[in-house]
Parts: C-alpha cells; sequence; structure tokens
C-alpha cells in the first residue's frame, strides 16, 4: 500500500508539474503542430523502456507480465479510447491528474470511465469482451512482443529501438534554446526523464507487492469499482493505492503551485466530459489498457498488444480531432509534416496567415492579404 | 496577485486599441485554446484579445501557439487562486519579425 | 523583431515556492524509498539456497568433486546428458502399489544411491529437462535419506543450454560407494499421522501443490493452495525468494523463522510429485516442510475426507493480468 501510493504521489505530482497528457500530445501534434508533449511522451517511454530492459537484461530480477495480443480487442479497444479521451478532454492519466487539481468535469469522465469498466468486464458487455479477446499467437509459450517476432533477446531490440529514438529526442532538446518565459510548469525534458524514471521504478516496486507490472490507470480504476460494487479486497494491489497516490500527489502539486480550484466546465461540456470517460472505460478495459497500461508501460516490454493499442490510440484521437476541431485536409497536412519541436524563441520566424477559417491557419501560402 | 510576465517592447502600439475578451474558465483541453483560435481568427491585426482562465496547461500552450502564429504575447497575469489572464496581440501580416 | 514577454526577475522564493519544493523533494524521496525496497526486496536471497544456478555447474563439472544425477526418463538420458552425471529415474525410486508413486523401502533407495556413487562426503547436484518436478522429488529422496548437501540445477538442462553448456553420450563409470541412510522422518508425514492431526484440530497448515482446478474438485480439509507451477517462471527457473515468500504469504503459510527450524507445514499433490517442488520451495524459505507422501491418491484411496470449496479470495488467478 505504501509502495504504490508512493508511488501514485510522484507520478501524480509529476503528471501535474509536467502538464503531462498524452491525449494532448497526440491531439497538439496535429492540431496546432506542438510536438512538445508527444517528445515529452516519447522520452518518458523510452527511458523507462531502456531502463527496464537493462535492469532486467542484467540482474533477471523478476518476470515482467506481458500484455497479451488480442488484434480486434486492441484496435477496437484503442480507437474508442482515442475517441474518447479527445473527447473528454484527457486521457486516462490526464483525466486523474485533473482531478486532484479540481476538475470537476474530469471526476465526471473519470466516473464514466469506471462504471465502463466494470460494465465491460462484469456486466452485461461481457460477452463482447470475451468474443474480442481471442489472442492471436495461442499456443505459443512465449509472450507476444516484438522480441519474440524478431527472435532477438528483448535488451538487445530494446537498446536498438531506444538509443536511436533517445538521440535524436535528446538533440532535439538542445536544439530548443531555454525555457519560455510563461512556462511555470517543468520544462518537457525534465517531465520526460522523471516520468520515464517514475515508471522504471514502479516497475521494480510493484514487482515487490507481488505485481509484475509497471504503472496502469484502467486496471486499478476497474479494481476500485469492482472493489466498491463486490467489497472483494482481494482486488485492491499495488496499483489501486499507485491510482490513489495520483490524484493526492497532483492535488498537492497544483495546490502547491496555485493550480488547484474546484471548477466546472459549461453544461454541454460537462456531458461531453461524461460521454467521452464512458467511451474511454469501454475502449480501454476492452483493448485491456489505457494509455498508460499500453502506451507507456505496455511499451516498455516491447508488448505487441500494447504496440497496436498505442497506435489505434493515436489513429482515435486523430480522427476525433479532425471531425470535432478541424477538417480533415488539416490533418492530413500535419500527417504528411513532420513534428516539429516547438521554438519558443525562434517563433517570429513563422509567418502570420490569413485566417478567415480557424482551421486554416496552416496554410502552406505565405501570400499576406488582409491588413498588408 | 503576482505578475508572472511584464510586457516588453511596446512601441509597436496597436492600431486600433479594441481589447476583446474570453472567458474560458471551466473549460479544458483543447478548447481554451481553439476558442481563442476562433477569436483570433475574428480580430484584425494589431487588435487585443484578452484571455481568462483556469486551466494550466492551457496558460503554457497558448502563448506557445500565439508566438508560432506571429502573434504577441503580452502579459500574461495570476487574477487568483487558479486562474490566470493572458493579453494577446494579433500580429501583422507578413512583417513582425 | 517579436519577443515574447521577459520572466520578472526572481525576487527570492517565495513562502508557497519553498513549501512545494520541500513537498517535491518529499516526494522525489518517497519515490525512492519504493523504488529501493523494491530492488532490495526482489535482490533478497533465499533463506536456505538450495539452487545451482547454470553458470556455476560449468565449474562444479571441472572440479569433478560433485556426483551429477539425471532424473529424465532413460531414453532422454542415453541421447546426451551432462559430463559424468548418472541416471535415477523414477522408477528407482518408486513402486506402484494400491496407490500409484509410493516411497520404495529405504534399502532399495540406498541400493540406488549405492550404484549411482552417491556418498554422504560428495555434494549432489540433481537436473531433469526443466520441469523441475522431477529433480525435486530426487532431491527430497535424498533429503529423506539424510544426505547433507543436495542442490538442483536452475532451470534444468534447457537454462544450461541456454547458458551454452554441451551434453555428453559418454556412459559414466561409477565406483559403488559404501552409501550409509541417515533417515530423517521429519520430512515426511503418512496417512495416519496427518487425519489424525487433522481429527484432533492440532495438525501444522496443510498445503495443496496442485492446480486450481484440480483444488476445487475436492482437496484435503483446511488445505491451502500453492501451486507448483506457480513456483517457476516462464523459463522454468524457480522465481526469486521474495516473489515466493509473497506467494506463501498468500497462501497463507506462516513466515520461516530465521534462526531455528521454520515451522512446519504439509505439503501434497496427487502423488507426491508435485509436492515435492513446493518441499523444496518452502525449505528454502527457511520453513520445515513435510511430504504427505501418498498424496490425494492415498487419501482417497484410504477414505479420508474430502472438502470441495473454491480457493479463497486472492488465490484465483481470474481477477489478475486481464486489464492493466
Amino acid at each position: 500500500m505504501l509502495l504504490g501510493g508512493s508511488v501514485g504521489v510522484a507520478f501524480g505530482w509529476a503528471l501535474q508539474r509536467g502538464r503531462f497528457c498524452v491525449n494532448s500530445a497526440f491531439r497538439d501534434a496535429v492540431l496546432i503542430r506542438d510536438g512538445t508533449l508527444l517528445s515529452t511522451w516519447a522520452l518518458a517511454v523510452v527511458v523507462q523502456m531502456l531502463g527496464l530492459q537493462a535492469l532486467l537484461g542484467l540482474t533477471g530480477l523478476f518476470e515482467p507480465d506481458v500484455p497479451p495480443l488480442w488484434p480486434a480487442a486492441n484496435a477496437l479497444g484503442g480507437f474508442a479510447f482515442g475517441v474518447g479521451m479527445v473527447l473528454a478532454g484527457g486521457c486516462a492519466s490526464g483525466t486523474c491528474y485533473r482531478v486532484g487539481e479540481g476538475m470537476l468535469g474530469s471526476l465526471l469522465a473519470l466516473l464514466g470511465f469506471g462504471l465502463m469498466t466494470v460494465v465491460v468486464d462484469a456486466g452485461p458487455l461481457r460477452p463482447l469482451q470475451d468474443a474480442l479477446r481471442t489472442p492471436l499467437l495461442t499456443g505459443t509459450e512465449q509472450a507476444a512482443t516484438l522480441p519474440a517476432l524478431l527472435g532477438a533477446p528483448a535488451w538487445a531490440v530494446g537498446l536498438g529501438l531506444g538509443l536511436p529514438l533517445l538521440g535524436a529526442l535528446l538533440w532535439q532538446a538542445a536544439r530548443s534554446r531555454g525555457r519560455a518565459p510563461y512556462q511555470r510548469g517543468w520544462p518537457w525534458l525534465l517531465t520526460g526523464l522523471v516520468l520515464g524514471l517514475i515508471g522504471l521504478l514502479a516497475w521494480v516496486s510493484s514487482a515487490a507487492a507481488g505485481r509484475a507490472y509497471g504503472l496502469s490507470i484502467t486496471g486499478p480504476i476497474r479494481s476500485w469499482f469492482l472493489y466498491l460494487t463486490t467489497g472483494d479486497p482481494g482486488l485492491l494491489d499495488w496499483g489501486s493505492w499507485m491510482l490513489l497516490g495520483l490524484i493526492g500527489g497532483a492535488f498537492l502539486a497544483a495546490r502547491l503551485s496555485g493550480e488547484a480550484k474546484l471548477r466546472l466546465p459549461p453544461p454541454a461540456r460537462t456531458l461531453q466530459a461524461l460521454g467521452g470517460g464512458l467511451l474511454m472505460g469501454f475502449g480501454a478495459q476492452l483493448a485491456g489498457g489505457c494509455n498508460i497500461g499500453h502506451g507507456f508501460t505496455g511499451l516498455a516490454v516491447l508488448s505487441l498488444g500494447s504496440l497496436l493499442t498505442t497506435a489505434a490510440i493515436v489513429l482515435g484521437a486523430w480522427t476525433a480531432s479532425a471531425l470535432l476541431f478541424g477538417g480533415v485536409g488539416e490533418r492530413l497536412r500535419a500527417l504528411r509534416g513532420r513534428f516539429r519541436a516547438p521554438e519558443p524563441e525562434g517563433a517570429a520566424r513563422v509567418p502570420v496567415q490569413p485566417t478567415q477559417v480557424p482551421m486554416e491557419i496552416q496554410t502552406q501560402t505565405t501570400t499576406p492579404k488582409e491588413g498588408s | 496577485m503576482s505578475k508572472l510576465a511584464t510586457p516588453v517592447e511596446e512601441k509597436a502600439q496597436a492600431k486600433t486599441d479594441t481589447l476583446h475578451k474570453l472567458d474560458v474558465r471551466g473549460e479544458i483541453c483543447p478548447y481554451p485554446l481553439t476558442e481563442t483560435k476562433k477569436a483570433m481568427a475574428k480580430l484584425g491585426p494589431g487588435e487585443r484579445l484578452e484571455v481568462v482562465l483556469d486551466y494550466p496547461l492551457s496558460l503554457e500552450t497558448i502563448p506557445r501557439w500565439a508566438q508560432q502564429q506571429g502573434h504577441r504575447v503580452l502579459t500574461i497575469e495570476e487574477l487568483g487562486p487558479a486562474e490566470w489572464r493572458i493579453l494577446l496581440e494579433k500580429g501583422r501580416d507578413g512583417g513582425e519579425s | 523583431m517579436l519577443i515574447p514577454a521577459m520572466p520578472t526577475p526572481t525576487k527570492g522564493l517565495t513562502r508557497r515556492e519553498l513549501l512545494r519544493r520541500a513537498a517535491e523533494v518529499g516526494v522525489f524521496l518517497g519515490l525512492l524509498g519504493s523504488g529501493g525496497y523494491g530492488l532490495w526486496a526482489l535482490s533478497r536471497p533465499y533463506a536456505r539456497d538450495r539452487l545451482l544456478p547454470p553458470p556455476e555447474l560449468r565449474g562444479l563439472l571441472e572440479e569433478g568433486t560433485a556426483r551429477v544425477l539425471d532424473a529424465r526418463p532413460p531414453l532422454a538420458y542415453r541421447r546426451g546428458h551432462l559430463p559424468r552425471a548418472v541416471n535415477v529415474w523414477d522408477l528407482d525410486l518408486h513402486v506402484w502399489e494400491d496407490v500409484p508413486r509410493r516411497l520404495a523401502p529405504v534399502d532399495r533407495l540406498v541400493e540406488t544411491m549405492r550404484r549411482a556413487g552417491v556418498g554422504h562426503e560428495r555434494p549432489v547436484v540433481v537436473y531433469d529437462g526443466g520441469e523441475g518436478v522431477w529433480a525435486a522429488r530426487l532431491l527430497w529422496v535424498l533429503d529423506y535419506l539424510g544426505h547433507p548437501d543436495v542442490r538442483l540445477l536452475d532451470g534444468g538442462l534447457p537454462a544450461w543450454a541456454s547458458h551454452g553448456g554441451g551434453l555428453t553420450e559418454e556412459p559414466p563409470r561409477v565406483e559403488p560407494t559404501a552409501f550409509e541412510p541417515r533417515p530423517r522422518p521429519e520430512v515426511l508425514i503418512a496417512f495416519d499421522e496427518l487425519r489424525a492431526a487433522l481429527e484432533a484440530g492440532d495438525a501444522p497448515p496443510v498445503v495443496d501443490a496442485r492446480t486450481p482446478a484440480e483444488f476445487a474438485e475436492g482437496h484435503l480439509p483446511g488445505a491451502r493452495l500453492l501451486p507448483a507451477e506457480a513456483l517457476l517462471g516462464a523459463d522454468g527457473r524457480f522465481r526469486g525468494a521474495h516473489e515466493l515468500t509473497l506467494k506463501a504469504k498468500e497462501a497463507g503459510l506462516p513466515r520461516a523463522s530465521l534462526k531455528a527450524e521454520g515451522p512446519e507445514v504439509v505439503v501434497y499433490s496427487r502423488t507426491g510429485l508435485r509436492a515435492s517442488l513446493v518441499y523444496l520451495g518452502l525449505v528454502m524459505l527457511g520453513l520445515a516442510p513435510r511430504v504427505y507422501d501418498g498424496g490425494l491418491a492415498e487419501w482417497r484411496h484410504l477414505g479420508g475426507p474430502i472438502e470441495r470449496s473454491l480457493p479463497s479470495p486472492g488465490q484465483g488467478e481470474e481477477h489478475r493480468s486481464t486489464c492493466w
């Protein structure tokens, strides 16, 4: 309980101080071509993966659980989750830390999330989950991971994938100059490194508590809701206390930064958050994890199921963003373009665009029209 | 009520001193930003927009976005517990650099 | 030139910032504490380690002092075995009368060990094809005969092979030894004693080493579930001391005392094979397990009472691993 709780507090603290949200990371990369959060996420994943593969490769301290590959459930669940998080305005971890900040809309999303995990896992939608969760690689002894697919040792694949990516991220970090003055939270480099470290230590701490997995959100939410409805204390484990710690840690960080306050979005948006939460819970439970369980921790063990789910989440998020916030053409253009690092001081180099339609700000033509 | 940032470079005084207001308190990702975008699109060059918000992440993304677009971020103020005001000025097309 | 608003110069830290920094340090220390505890706990050794890691086997083979016993079927043995390893198969240790796999009489066991060249003064290493149970059974028999130093090759031959170890088909030359048994009846418990203790209510905790499904179909009264398969990882090697401790705790077993012989527990399976693996695990944790050798097969045959119940909450695995 103490093990999970203390990791959770650190996790919540880092999320709040780093303003880390996978939803915003995927969305902003497309919507406003801002790759900062995306880099943060990638850095955190890489640091965690390198650390974990090195630790396990060198010491064999414990045997990590690997999320299975359920192609249908991973793809459909991931996509639904991606759409849901755009509606709810936050991924699983983002929603939780915003609850700590006092966002009541997020609280509603969280409640919807929890409700749907139980509905899918133990309620009327259970047959759907059973039907879609058909593993692709049955009968094989090995877990469905990228190294198993390639027939290479896990640490080698981890290093091969991780080091170049880490190099690229650090190079990008070195290129971007300084900290923007308006930034009150942590710089993205720090956030990414700290989150990676937390992810790594979470594995160790959690394994010591008899749970051979790292950070996750969906499982703990589900176990809390199941526990509250069935009263089976066997449901609560390291992850449950981690989740409580997360919310507490985020509250603490927000409180001490003057960013905690109870606030409610306009009524329509509140409903939208609830709907998004329901969809997220449905998708995450189906896929067996969310942007943390799959998109962070599962990637560190190079699980194929996690890779597929993460891709589906991205796709869902982009689709929903495009439909909600902009034309599809905008999305395609942004897809084509590289994710660029933010350039706080160099921003003036971007010429102002004609802006009749909000979403057309990124048009490639530079001909000034109005006001020139 | 502490000032986080002070305005610099007031020389490029806006032609029109109209101050538009946008209150996005309560909104979270990504609405503060999308609403700001919409509002800014309606402004003419040099016009100012005051955004009041209470969502920390947008407090960072809005200025970043504005700079990328060539708008000016004049001030960012803390109004009270978890409430901030961003003052933006729409950039002039083509030449701010 | 568009320059963003500059930060106000820091005028020392405000009270709130000080508080925040202090809390930040606290949070960070908590994280490190949690992770550090995990590292420490996971690398904790067994109280009484009886495993031989494959890399250490090489040195042992070169020294040539240890007697290596192959617990696989003779056919597999003949196709390739560790250098100088002697085959001691299941059939050499057991008899099939009324119930399957009963421990053979001591003089027959001693005869087997003498022919295999086992002596009290030589350490013994046992191994199998990675199943663990065959080697563990042989280890338990040697414990019963009072051999002071028997270890099990962790992970069996697959682990040896993955460390680049080779096999040979050359039959070993073995000189029979004068093996004098010093039987230790405390590693064994017979039907009558166990039944009497259960009826009197002063029996030690009873552990069922079979699968949850077998357990649900019927088990000894009051038994707790600790499946033998849960003791080994996917690579066939024993789980770490900490993981095993957690599993034993989950099964409701008493804590081992590090000073004296640990508290007694009784282990059984269907015929005693899997019970031997759990026996080894519990010995390493410092407990004093006694194998009910007849197992559920004999228990049913002799008309012992059977209880039907599901594993207690937390003992089933169905809540786990479906979602992260």
